[in-house]
Protein backbone atom coordinates (compact mmCIF):
# COMPACT_ATOMS: atom_id res chain seq x y z
CA UNK A 1 0.00 0.00 0.00
CA UNK A 2 1.49 3.70 -1.14
CA UNK A 3 0.51 6.91 1.27
CA UNK A 4 -2.06 8.80 -0.83
CA UNK A 5 -1.63 10.91 -3.75
CA UNK A 6 -0.73 14.79 -3.07
CA UNK A 7 -3.02 17.38 -3.86
CA UNK A 8 -1.17 20.53 -5.05
CA UNK A 9 -3.23 23.49 -4.23
CA UNK A 10 -3.29 24.56 -7.66
CA UNK A 11 -5.48 21.61 -8.08
CA UNK A 12 -7.55 22.21 -4.87
CA UNK A 13 -8.16 25.74 -6.58
CA UNK A 14 -9.06 23.69 -9.63
CA UNK A 15 -11.84 21.25 -8.15
CA UNK A 16 -13.53 24.37 -6.98
CA UNK A 17 -14.98 24.35 -10.90
CA UNK A 18 -16.78 21.62 -9.64
CA UNK A 19 -19.53 23.72 -7.80
CA UNK A 20 -20.30 25.59 -11.42
CA UNK A 21 -22.51 22.83 -11.51
CA UNK A 22 -24.81 22.97 -8.38
CA UNK A 23 -24.95 26.56 -8.64
CA UNK A 24 -25.83 26.70 -11.78
CA UNK A 25 -28.70 24.64 -11.00
CA UNK A 26 -29.63 27.07 -8.41
CA UNK A 27 -29.74 30.08 -11.13
CA UNK A 28 -32.08 27.80 -12.76
CA UNK A 29 -34.42 26.97 -10.28
CA UNK A 30 -34.20 30.01 -8.27
CA UNK A 31 -33.47 28.19 -4.96
CA UNK A 32 -31.77 31.70 -3.41
CA UNK A 33 -28.88 29.08 -2.06
CA UNK A 34 -26.48 30.36 -4.20
CA UNK A 35 -25.23 33.20 -1.44
CA UNK A 36 -24.99 30.81 1.35
CA UNK A 37 -23.39 28.04 -0.58
CA UNK A 38 -20.51 30.46 -1.41
CA UNK A 39 -19.96 32.14 2.15
CA UNK A 40 -20.33 28.44 3.71
CA UNK A 41 -17.71 27.36 1.30
CA UNK A 42 -15.21 30.28 1.69
CA UNK A 43 -15.87 30.11 5.55
CA UNK A 44 -14.81 26.47 5.24
CA UNK A 45 -12.01 26.43 3.21
CA UNK A 46 -10.81 29.00 5.44
CA UNK A 47 -11.30 27.55 8.63
CA UNK A 48 -9.77 23.94 7.34
CA UNK A 49 -7.07 25.89 6.35
CA UNK A 50 -6.24 27.95 9.54
CA UNK A 51 -6.79 24.27 11.03
CA UNK A 52 -4.30 22.46 9.07
CA UNK A 53 -1.42 25.12 10.07
CA UNK A 54 -2.75 25.07 13.91
CA UNK A 55 -2.77 20.81 13.60
CA UNK A 56 0.55 20.66 12.27
CA UNK A 57 1.74 22.94 14.74
CA UNK A 58 0.04 20.69 17.67
CA UNK A 59 0.97 17.55 16.44
CA UNK A 60 4.72 18.79 16.21
CA UNK A 61 4.16 19.50 19.87
CA UNK A 62 2.45 16.11 20.77
CA UNK A 63 1.55 17.91 24.25
CA UNK A 64 -0.94 16.72 26.42
CA UNK A 65 -2.12 19.86 27.60
CA UNK A 66 -2.18 21.47 24.25
CA UNK A 67 -4.02 18.39 22.67
CA UNK A 68 -6.47 18.89 25.65
CA UNK A 69 -7.06 22.75 24.89
CA UNK A 70 -7.72 21.97 21.39
CA UNK A 71 -10.26 19.33 22.27
CA UNK A 72 -11.86 21.63 24.96
CA UNK A 73 -12.29 24.18 21.97
CA UNK A 74 -14.02 21.59 20.03
CA UNK A 75 -16.10 20.74 22.93
CA UNK A 76 -16.94 24.73 23.44
CA UNK A 77 -17.46 25.28 19.87
CA UNK A 78 -20.00 22.08 19.85
CA UNK A 79 -21.58 23.11 22.75
CA UNK A 80 -22.74 26.81 21.49
CA UNK A 81 -23.44 25.96 18.00
CA UNK A 82 -25.77 23.02 19.83
CA UNK A 83 -27.32 25.59 22.11
CA UNK A 84 -27.72 28.58 18.90
CA UNK A 85 -28.88 25.49 16.50
CA UNK A 86 -31.59 24.60 19.12
CA UNK A 87 -32.69 27.42 20.24
CA UNK A 88 -31.61 26.69 24.06
CA UNK A 89 -30.90 29.69 26.40
CA UNK A 90 -27.18 29.50 27.25
CA UNK A 91 -27.26 30.74 30.73
CA UNK A 92 -29.30 27.57 31.48
CA UNK A 93 -27.63 25.20 29.56
CA UNK A 94 -24.61 26.27 28.70
CA UNK A 95 -22.53 24.40 32.15
CA UNK A 96 -24.43 21.18 31.81
CA UNK A 97 -23.84 20.67 28.14
CA UNK A 98 -20.01 21.47 28.57
CA UNK A 99 -19.64 19.15 31.47
CA UNK A 100 -21.61 16.37 29.72
CA UNK A 101 -18.87 17.07 26.55
CA UNK A 102 -16.00 16.89 28.55
CA UNK A 103 -17.40 14.02 30.23
CA UNK A 104 -18.37 12.02 27.07
CA UNK A 105 -14.99 12.53 25.67
CA UNK A 106 -13.08 11.49 28.60
CA UNK A 107 -14.93 8.22 29.01
CA UNK A 108 -15.04 7.23 25.35
CA UNK A 109 -11.78 8.54 24.65
CA UNK A 110 -9.83 6.38 27.55
CA UNK A 111 -11.63 3.14 26.85
CA UNK A 112 -11.26 3.43 23.07
CA UNK A 113 -7.49 5.02 22.92
CA UNK A 114 -6.33 3.29 26.21
CA UNK A 115 -8.09 -0.04 26.46
CA UNK A 116 -9.22 -0.64 22.99
CA UNK A 117 -5.84 0.65 20.70
CA UNK A 118 -3.98 0.58 23.99
CA UNK A 119 -1.68 3.21 23.19
CA UNK A 120 1.45 3.82 25.68
CA UNK A 121 0.24 7.77 25.51
CA UNK A 122 -3.41 8.85 25.20
CA UNK A 123 -2.71 12.02 24.44
CA UNK A 124 -0.90 11.28 20.54
CA UNK A 125 -2.34 14.23 19.05
CA UNK A 126 -2.31 11.49 15.66
CA UNK A 127 -5.62 9.85 17.57
CA UNK A 128 -6.76 11.90 20.20
CA UNK A 129 -7.36 14.73 18.30
CA UNK A 130 -9.27 13.11 15.28
CA UNK A 131 -11.09 10.59 17.32
CA UNK A 132 -12.34 12.76 19.90
CA UNK A 133 -13.09 15.17 16.44
CA UNK A 134 -15.29 12.73 15.09
CA UNK A 135 -17.31 11.94 18.16
CA UNK A 136 -17.75 15.65 18.80
CA UNK A 137 -18.83 16.15 15.27
CA UNK A 138 -21.55 13.64 15.18
CA UNK A 139 -22.71 14.29 19.03
CA UNK A 140 -23.05 17.77 17.89
CA UNK A 141 -25.54 17.05 15.27
CA UNK A 142 -27.33 14.40 17.36
CA UNK A 143 -27.55 17.15 20.37
CA UNK A 144 -29.26 19.59 18.26
CA UNK A 145 -31.99 17.18 17.09
CA UNK A 146 -32.14 15.54 20.96
CA UNK A 147 -31.85 18.53 22.99
CA UNK A 148 -34.50 20.52 21.03
CA UNK A 149 -36.76 17.59 20.78
CA UNK A 150 -37.01 17.55 24.64
CA UNK A 151 -36.80 21.03 25.80
CA UNK A 152 -39.10 22.29 23.26
CA UNK A 153 -41.29 19.55 23.32
CA UNK A 154 -41.47 20.41 27.40
CA UNK A 155 -42.00 23.72 27.00
CA UNK A 156 -44.66 23.43 24.18
CA UNK A 157 -46.53 20.79 25.59
CA UNK A 158 -46.09 21.98 29.24
CA UNK A 159 -49.99 21.06 29.71
CA UNK A 160 -49.06 17.00 29.54
CA UNK A 161 -46.20 17.76 31.91
CA UNK A 162 -47.72 18.91 34.68
CA UNK A 163 -50.86 16.75 33.93
CA UNK A 164 -47.72 13.85 34.07
CA UNK A 165 -46.19 15.67 37.08
CA UNK A 166 -49.29 16.39 39.47
CA UNK A 167 -51.70 13.31 38.89
CA UNK A 168 -49.11 10.79 38.81
CA UNK A 169 -45.35 9.77 40.22
CA UNK A 170 -43.70 12.93 40.63
CA UNK A 171 -41.05 14.62 37.67
CA UNK A 172 -38.67 11.67 37.60
CA UNK A 173 -42.18 10.01 35.81
CA UNK A 174 -43.49 13.28 34.17
CA UNK A 175 -40.35 14.14 32.22
CA UNK A 176 -39.45 10.45 31.31
CA UNK A 177 -41.96 10.10 27.69
CA UNK A 178 -40.72 13.70 26.61
CA UNK A 179 -36.52 12.19 27.00
CA UNK A 180 -37.91 8.78 25.49
CA UNK A 181 -39.11 10.92 22.50
CA UNK A 182 -36.14 13.16 22.52
CA UNK A 183 -33.63 10.37 21.93
CA UNK A 184 -35.57 8.05 19.37
CA UNK A 185 -35.32 11.07 17.54
CA UNK A 186 -32.14 12.10 17.68
CA UNK A 187 -30.57 8.37 17.67
CA UNK A 188 -33.08 6.37 15.39
CA UNK A 189 -30.61 7.93 11.88
CA UNK A 190 -28.02 7.24 13.37
CA UNK A 191 -29.05 3.45 14.21
CA UNK A 192 -30.42 3.13 10.69
CA UNK A 193 -26.74 4.53 9.81
CA UNK A 194 -24.95 2.46 11.10
CA UNK A 195 -27.45 -0.37 9.97
CA UNK A 196 -26.12 -0.12 6.23
CA UNK A 197 -22.99 0.80 7.22
CA UNK A 198 -20.44 -0.01 3.82
CA UNK A 199 -24.13 -1.02 1.85
CA UNK A 200 -25.12 2.46 0.95
CA UNK A 201 -22.88 4.82 3.32
CA UNK A 202 -19.62 5.38 2.93
CA UNK A 203 -17.49 4.68 6.07
CA UNK A 204 -15.04 8.32 5.95
CA UNK A 205 -12.99 6.90 8.13
CA UNK A 206 -12.35 3.79 6.63
CA UNK A 207 -12.01 6.04 3.34
CA UNK A 208 -9.08 7.83 5.08
CA UNK A 209 -7.26 4.90 6.11
CA UNK A 210 -7.15 3.43 3.01
CA UNK A 211 -6.16 6.44 1.16
CA UNK A 212 -3.58 7.24 3.39
CA UNK A 213 -1.74 3.56 2.51
CA UNK A 214 -3.22 1.06 5.33
CA UNK A 215 -4.91 -2.15 4.57
CA UNK A 216 -8.62 -2.51 3.92
CA UNK A 217 -8.73 -5.09 7.63
CA UNK A 218 -6.87 -2.22 9.26
CA UNK A 219 -9.29 0.46 7.98
CA UNK A 220 -12.79 -1.98 8.55
CA UNK A 221 -11.45 -2.41 12.42
CA UNK A 222 -10.75 1.16 12.38
CA UNK A 223 -13.91 1.87 11.47
CA UNK A 224 -15.56 -0.50 13.60
CA UNK A 225 -14.19 1.01 16.50
CA UNK A 226 -15.20 4.55 15.49
CA UNK A 227 -18.62 3.90 14.62
CA UNK A 228 -18.81 2.49 18.51
CA UNK A 229 -16.90 4.88 19.63
CA UNK A 230 -19.28 7.63 17.80
CA UNK A 231 -22.60 5.88 18.87
CA UNK A 232 -21.70 5.26 22.69
CA UNK A 233 -20.31 9.37 22.90
CA UNK A 234 -23.12 10.48 21.41
CA UNK A 235 -25.28 8.63 23.21
CA UNK A 236 -23.28 9.51 26.72
CA UNK A 237 -23.55 12.53 25.94
CA UNK A 238 -26.88 13.64 24.91
CA UNK A 239 -28.17 11.48 27.74
CA UNK A 240 -25.79 13.29 30.17
CA UNK A 241 -27.03 16.21 28.99
CA UNK A 242 -30.35 16.01 29.45
CA UNK A 243 -29.65 14.74 32.99
CA UNK A 244 -27.78 17.54 33.84
CA UNK A 245 -29.67 20.71 31.82
CA UNK A 246 -32.57 19.10 33.89
CA UNK A 247 -31.19 20.45 37.25
CA UNK A 248 -31.01 24.04 35.86
CA UNK A 249 -34.26 23.77 33.44
CA UNK A 250 -36.54 22.78 36.95
CA UNK A 251 -37.11 25.13 39.98
CA UNK A 252 -37.02 23.35 43.42
CA UNK A 253 -40.92 22.70 42.73
CA UNK A 254 -40.41 20.86 39.24
CA UNK A 255 -42.00 23.46 37.63
CA UNK A 256 -40.58 24.28 34.07
CA UNK A 257 -38.27 27.23 34.64
CA UNK A 258 -38.40 30.10 32.29
CA UNK A 259 -36.19 30.94 29.68
CA UNK A 260 -34.99 27.28 28.74
CA UNK A 261 -35.52 28.14 25.35
CA UNK A 262 -33.90 31.30 23.63
CA UNK A 263 -37.05 32.19 21.63
CA UNK A 264 -41.00 32.53 23.17
CA UNK A 265 -42.96 29.90 22.05
CA UNK A 266 -46.83 30.20 21.53
CA UNK B 1 -61.41 18.06 56.33
CA UNK B 2 -59.32 19.93 53.90
CA UNK B 3 -59.37 23.12 53.33
CA UNK B 4 -57.69 25.28 50.13
CA UNK B 5 -57.25 28.87 51.06
CA UNK B 6 -56.08 31.63 48.97
CA UNK B 7 -55.00 34.62 50.55
CA UNK B 8 -54.30 38.35 48.42
CA UNK B 9 -53.06 36.60 45.46
CA UNK B 10 -51.41 39.04 42.88
CA UNK B 11 -50.07 37.68 39.20
CA UNK B 12 -48.81 40.76 36.53
CA UNK B 13 -47.06 39.69 33.23
CA UNK B 14 -45.21 42.48 32.48
CA UNK B 15 -46.98 45.58 33.41
CA UNK B 16 -50.68 43.85 33.17
CA UNK B 17 -52.11 43.04 36.39
CA UNK B 18 -53.65 39.56 35.62
CA UNK B 19 -55.06 38.61 39.24
CA UNK B 20 -55.55 41.41 41.70
CA UNK B 21 -56.00 40.45 45.60
CA UNK B 22 -57.71 37.23 45.19
CA UNK B 23 -58.96 35.78 48.64
CA UNK B 24 -60.94 33.23 48.96
CA UNK B 25 -61.80 29.81 51.25
CA UNK B 26 -63.11 26.59 50.20
CA UNK B 27 -64.42 23.77 52.37
CA UNK B 28 -63.81 19.88 51.47
CA UNK B 29 -66.66 19.05 49.67
CA UNK B 30 -67.98 21.98 48.42
CA UNK B 31 -68.09 22.65 44.03
CA UNK B 32 -66.14 25.73 43.20
CA UNK B 33 -66.24 27.25 39.93
CA UNK B 34 -63.95 30.76 38.82
CA UNK B 35 -65.97 32.45 35.99
CA UNK B 36 -65.18 36.15 34.05
CA UNK B 37 -64.80 36.49 30.69
CA UNK B 38 -61.57 35.27 28.70
CA UNK B 39 -58.37 36.78 29.46
CA UNK B 40 -59.25 37.72 33.06
CA UNK B 41 -56.57 35.15 34.95
CA UNK B 42 -59.42 31.60 35.10
CA UNK B 43 -56.49 29.25 34.07
CA UNK B 44 -53.59 30.90 35.61
CA UNK B 45 -55.51 30.97 39.04
CA UNK B 46 -56.34 27.67 38.50
CA UNK B 47 -52.57 27.13 37.64
CA UNK B 48 -51.65 28.99 40.83
CA UNK B 49 -53.35 26.07 42.66
CA UNK B 50 -51.76 23.49 41.33
CA UNK B 51 -48.28 25.17 42.02
CA UNK B 52 -47.28 25.44 38.18
CA UNK B 53 -47.41 29.44 38.70
CA UNK B 54 -45.64 31.25 41.27
CA UNK B 55 -47.80 34.41 42.32
CA UNK B 56 -46.36 37.86 42.14
CA UNK B 57 -47.68 38.44 45.81
CA UNK B 58 -50.12 36.36 48.12
CA UNK B 59 -49.98 32.55 49.07
CA UNK B 60 -52.05 29.57 48.81
CA UNK B 61 -52.32 26.60 51.50
CA UNK B 62 -54.44 23.16 51.23
CA UNK B 63 -55.26 22.58 55.79
CA UNK B 64 -53.41 25.39 56.75
CA UNK B 65 -49.85 24.30 54.98
CA UNK B 66 -48.57 27.04 52.41
CA UNK B 67 -47.52 25.15 49.23
CA UNK B 68 -43.94 25.90 48.78
CA UNK B 69 -41.31 23.82 47.85
CA UNK B 70 -40.93 21.59 51.05
CA UNK B 71 -44.62 20.96 50.62
CA UNK B 72 -45.24 20.61 47.03
CA UNK B 73 -44.97 17.13 47.05
CA UNK B 74 -47.30 16.57 49.69
CA UNK B 75 -49.89 18.90 48.59
CA UNK B 76 -49.73 17.55 45.03
CA UNK B 77 -50.56 14.38 46.17
CA UNK B 78 -53.69 15.38 47.29
CA UNK B 79 -54.55 16.92 44.25
CA UNK B 80 -56.16 15.63 40.86
CA UNK B 81 -55.51 18.14 37.99
CA UNK B 82 -56.98 18.66 34.22
CA UNK B 83 -55.50 21.19 31.65
CA UNK B 84 -57.06 22.21 28.90
CA UNK B 85 -55.87 20.88 26.03
CA UNK B 86 -53.53 17.97 27.08
CA UNK B 87 -51.15 16.67 23.85
CA UNK B 88 -50.95 13.25 24.50
CA UNK B 89 -48.22 12.04 23.83
CA UNK B 90 -49.54 8.11 24.99
CA UNK B 91 -51.24 6.53 22.23
CA UNK B 92 -54.23 5.47 24.33
CA UNK B 93 -56.06 5.42 27.51
CA UNK B 94 -54.84 2.41 28.65
CA UNK B 95 -51.17 3.54 28.14
CA UNK B 96 -51.47 6.50 29.98
CA UNK B 97 -53.10 4.69 32.97
CA UNK B 98 -50.08 3.10 33.04
CA UNK B 99 -48.40 5.96 33.11
CA UNK B 100 -50.19 7.61 36.44
CA UNK B 101 -50.44 3.80 37.73
CA UNK B 102 -54.34 3.89 37.53
CA UNK B 103 -56.42 0.75 38.72
CA UNK B 104 -57.96 -0.16 35.68
CA UNK B 105 -60.71 -1.96 37.39
CA UNK B 106 -61.94 1.40 38.74
CA UNK B 107 -61.19 3.81 35.55
CA UNK B 108 -63.62 0.95 33.71
CA UNK B 109 -66.03 1.42 36.39
CA UNK B 110 -66.15 5.40 36.11
CA UNK B 111 -65.60 5.09 32.35
CA UNK B 112 -69.42 3.24 32.58
CA UNK B 113 -70.81 5.43 34.79
CA UNK B 114 -70.03 8.62 32.38
CA UNK B 115 -71.50 6.20 29.26
CA UNK B 116 -68.88 5.21 27.69
CA UNK B 117 -67.33 1.75 26.90
CA UNK B 118 -64.68 -0.38 28.20
CA UNK B 119 -63.33 -0.22 24.57
CA UNK B 120 -62.55 3.32 24.81
CA UNK B 121 -59.81 3.03 27.23
CA UNK B 122 -57.61 0.92 24.04
CA UNK B 123 -58.83 3.13 21.33
CA UNK B 124 -56.18 5.44 19.98
CA UNK B 125 -56.60 9.07 21.28
CA UNK B 126 -57.04 9.85 17.40
CA UNK B 127 -60.28 8.26 16.63
CA UNK B 128 -61.98 9.14 19.97
CA UNK B 129 -63.73 12.70 19.58
CA UNK B 130 -63.49 15.34 22.18
CA UNK B 131 -66.17 14.69 24.34
CA UNK B 132 -65.10 11.08 24.30
CA UNK B 133 -61.54 12.06 25.03
CA UNK B 134 -62.45 14.60 27.84
CA UNK B 135 -64.56 11.76 29.91
CA UNK B 136 -61.76 9.28 29.28
CA UNK B 137 -59.23 12.15 30.77
CA UNK B 138 -62.15 12.62 33.81
CA UNK B 139 -62.59 9.13 34.47
CA UNK B 140 -58.67 8.52 34.41
CA UNK B 141 -58.08 11.07 36.85
CA UNK B 142 -61.33 10.26 38.89
CA UNK B 143 -59.83 6.94 39.79
CA UNK B 144 -57.16 8.59 41.11
CA UNK B 145 -59.15 9.30 43.95
CA UNK B 146 -57.43 12.56 45.38
CA UNK B 147 -59.29 14.31 47.65
CA UNK B 148 -59.60 17.46 45.49
CA UNK B 149 -59.86 17.55 41.44
CA UNK B 150 -58.53 20.92 39.86
CA UNK B 151 -60.35 21.37 36.45
CA UNK B 152 -60.00 22.94 33.59
CA UNK B 153 -63.26 23.37 31.81
CA UNK B 154 -64.08 19.95 32.13
CA UNK B 155 -67.24 20.55 30.03
CA UNK B 156 -66.19 22.29 27.25
CA UNK B 157 -66.58 19.56 24.48
CA UNK B 158 -69.54 18.00 26.21
CA UNK B 159 -72.78 17.90 24.96
CA UNK B 160 -75.71 18.94 27.87
CA UNK B 161 -76.32 15.41 28.34
CA UNK B 162 -73.04 14.09 28.99
CA UNK B 163 -72.70 17.45 31.23
CA UNK B 164 -75.45 16.19 33.19
CA UNK B 165 -73.94 12.87 33.73
CA UNK B 166 -70.79 13.93 34.56
CA UNK B 167 -72.19 16.40 36.99
CA UNK B 168 -74.53 13.69 38.88
CA UNK B 169 -70.93 11.53 39.03
CA UNK B 170 -68.79 14.40 40.81
CA UNK B 171 -71.61 16.11 42.72
CA UNK B 172 -72.33 12.41 43.94
CA UNK B 173 -69.19 12.38 45.73
CA UNK B 174 -70.15 14.65 48.95
CA UNK B 175 -66.34 14.66 50.24
CA UNK B 176 -64.95 15.51 47.23
CA UNK B 177 -63.15 19.19 46.85
CA UNK B 178 -64.04 20.35 42.89
CA UNK B 179 -62.21 23.76 41.66
CA UNK B 180 -63.22 24.31 38.09
CA UNK B 181 -63.09 27.07 35.37
CA UNK B 182 -66.63 26.29 33.21
CA UNK B 183 -68.23 28.39 30.81
CA UNK B 184 -71.49 26.11 31.18
CA UNK B 185 -74.20 27.99 32.69
CA UNK B 186 -75.31 24.51 34.26
CA UNK B 187 -72.40 23.68 35.85
CA UNK B 188 -71.78 26.71 37.58
CA UNK B 189 -75.84 26.69 38.53
CA UNK B 190 -75.55 23.61 40.39
CA UNK B 191 -71.91 25.07 42.42
CA UNK B 192 -71.26 25.77 45.78
CA UNK B 193 -69.31 29.26 45.19
CA UNK B 194 -68.39 31.18 42.54
CA UNK B 195 -64.92 33.06 42.18
CA UNK B 196 -65.97 35.98 39.88
CA UNK B 197 -62.93 37.37 37.94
Amino acid sequence: MSAAQDISWVSLAFSLLILLIPLAGFWYYRVGLTRSTLIAITRMVIQLSAVALYLEFIFEQNNAFLNSAWVLIMILVGVFTTLKRSGLNHRVLAVPLVISGVTSIVIVDAFFLGFVIKLPYVFESQYFIPISGMILGNAMNHNIVGLNAYFEGLVKNQNLYYFLLINGKGKKAAINPFIVQAIRKALNPMIANTSVMGLISLPGMMTGQILGGNSPATAIRYQIMIMLAIFAGCSINLMLSIMLGNKSAFDRMDRIAPGVLRTKVD
Amino acid sequence: MHKVEANGIQVTFGSKVILNDINFAIEQGQKVSITGVSGRGKTTLLRILAGIVPPNMGSVSFDGEPFNRQTAKNIRSKIAYLPQGVELMATNGKELADLLSIDILSAVTILKQLKLEKEALYQPFADLSGGEKQRLLISLILSLNRPILLLDEPTSALDQTSTEVLMELIWGREELTVISTSHSALWNSKCHKIIEL
